[in-house]
């Protein structure tokens, strides 16, 4: 309110009728002591009087001062709020996943017909890695290289269980160097007499996310006298009922296994 | 003309300098205002905090009913008792954490195998828990040298493999962390492999361990998203009510 009363000032100034209203205005604010009724305290020559030359330093300076207040208020009050819009982001997304998921859980009898399909997907899977023990005689020989060519109609099995962008899941697991020395036998694959074979789990449960887990072992076929199998390496995979495949491929091995490992180079 | 002008200026140049400087001074307030107002920050912020003490009461809702639905999917399903499950976890568990609290201990390899021998009947002079994961566990992480680095299980997932008549066995991979008194520990993350069975009694008949290489540790290290990325996900650091 009161700057729109300075502003008409302002404007009305330029009459002379007014002259003394004029000054009034910011002789209430700045500068009471320029309430020259005339404007004649002027000496001649002297641009202005000492009072009015005061008087508009001093408002100028008020109003770069609540302009700079101004500026720290909102920017400092940016940086709270967008914390908790962040945080209120969150939570909406956190009470939508969780919604969708509960809505999304299968009933029972689909969830056991998925748990069904799962293990016998798995079991397929265990089966092509197997088969894949193969050609660890010609990747040791050339130095780690798998041989594209051979590996590809095991690759092309295996490709139907998986998501599109699952990459290099499709390669070998694990091999067993050992295995290098092992008789190709009859060229029949599953008959390759490997020191380590992969083990599907059977999955009994449906995750919180609808998905279904399955965990595969490579274990050792003959391990040392009066001793269990060692886990050479591990896999894990997310089943996805509705799509019918795995994703989020996980593998590793487990110390003994990596000692024993015949690497594979990436392709 | 512009003589009688710039008179007019230079008579007024008081009124004129004020004039002007007021006219800013008016418009800053006017910036000033909205800012002010804002002041009103301290209301919208309580607004703010009240909505989210709302969204989180919805989203503890939300995230009951799920584990509600989930808890009854799990019991419908046949094939395995989830109960049980549950219990067998927790049971295998606590051996896991046995294992592996060895790295802080300051006891010898010998000594902790012959503790961890007395104390579980399931394992044996032939367990490789005993025989290869502890010693090599002690070592990686300087055990029995004074400062070993103590671990906390940070992730503990377990699947059921295999249900025969009563006797179930499991698979489970779980991730230790590094704690120290300062929160700076230098050493890694761990990941070890498990397998145990349990008997009709619910008692473990057999658990053996295989620590993760380097380079699958770095691997998984590699694939674990931020600590805050998931929230939902992370939400339940207890056992998973996966198997």
């Amino acid at each position: 309110m009161a700057s729109t009363k300075i502003g008409q000032s302002g404007v009305q100034a330029d009459k002379p009728v007014r002259k003394t209203r004029f000054v009034a205005a910011p002789d209430a604010g700045a500068a009471p002591g320029d309430a020259d009724p005339t404007g004649d305290g002027n000496v001649p020559g002297a641009l202005m009087s000492r009072r009015a030359a005061i008087g508009g330093v001093c408002t100028g300076a008020a109003a770069l001062l609540c302009f700079l207040v101004g500026a720290g208020l909102s920017g400092g009050e940016a940086t709270v709020s967008q914390d908790k819009a962040q945080q209120i982001v969150s939570l909406r997304e956190q009470i939508r996943t969780a919604e969708v998921r509960t809505d999304a859980l299968p009933e029972a009898k689909d969830a056991d017909r998925a748990l069904v399909t799962a293990q016998g997907a798995a079991e397929q899977i265990a089966r092509l890695q197997n088969e894949y023990r193969y050609l660890t005689p010609s990747v040791a020989d050339s130095g780690g290289t798998l041989d594209q060519a051979a590996a590809e109609p095991t690759r092309r099995n295996l490709t139907p269980y998986f998501a599109p962008d699952v990459g290099t899941t499709l390669q070998p697991w694990y091999l067993l160097a050992a295995d290098k020395d092992v008789a190709a036998g009859n060229e029949i694959p599953m008959s390759f007499d490997s020191g380590f074979k992969w083990v599907a789990q059977r999955p009994y449960s449906v995750e919180v996310d609808g998905t279904i887990r399955v965990t595969w072992l490579a274990v050792q076929t003959r391990p040392a006298a009066g001793q269990a199998p060692a886990v050479l390496a591990w896999a894990r995979a997310d089943y996805d009922m509705t799509r019918k495949s795995f994703s989020g491929v996980q593998t590793g091995t487990t110390t003994t296994g990596e000692a024993l490992r015949q690497e594979v180079k990436a392709p | 003309m512009i003589e009688d002008v710039k008179d007019w200026v230079r008579a007024r140049a008081g009124k004129v300098l004020v004039c002007s400087t007021g006219t800013l001074l008016a418009l800053s307030l006017l910036s000033l205002a909205p800012a002010l107002l804002a002041d009103g920050s301290a209301d919208a912020d309580a607004k703010a905090d009240q909505l989210i003490v709302q969204l989180q009461g919805k989203q503890e809702d939300a995230q009951a009913a799920l584990e509600t639905k989930h808890a009854r999917l799990l019991a419908a399903l046949p094939g395995m008792d989830a109960e049980r499950a549950d219990r067998d976890r927790a049971a295998a568990r606590s051996v896991l954490l046995s294992l592996t609290d060895s790295s802080a201990a300051s006891r010898t390899v010998k000594e902790t195998q012959a503790a961890l021998d007395a104390r579980y009947g399931f394992l044996g002079t032939s367990s490789r828990a005993l025989t290869e994961f502890i010693p090599e566990w002690m070592a990686a992480t300087g055990a029995g040298k004074g400062a070993g680095t103590a671990y906390q299980l940070a992730d503990f997932d377990v699947d059921v493999a295999a249900v025969k008549g009563l006797d179930y066995s499991y698979i489970g991979v779980a991730r230790l962390d590094p704690v120290s008194a300062d929160g700076k520990s230098t050493a890694k993350s761990e990941y070890v492999v498990f397998t145990f069975a349990t008997g009709q009694d619910g008692t473990v008949a057999s658990f053996e361990a295989y620590r993760a290489s380097g380079r699958t540790r770095d691997q998984l290290a590699a694939q674990r998203p931020p600590a805050s990325a998931s929230p939902v996900d992370t939400a339940s650091p207890g056992p998973s009510h996966s198997g």
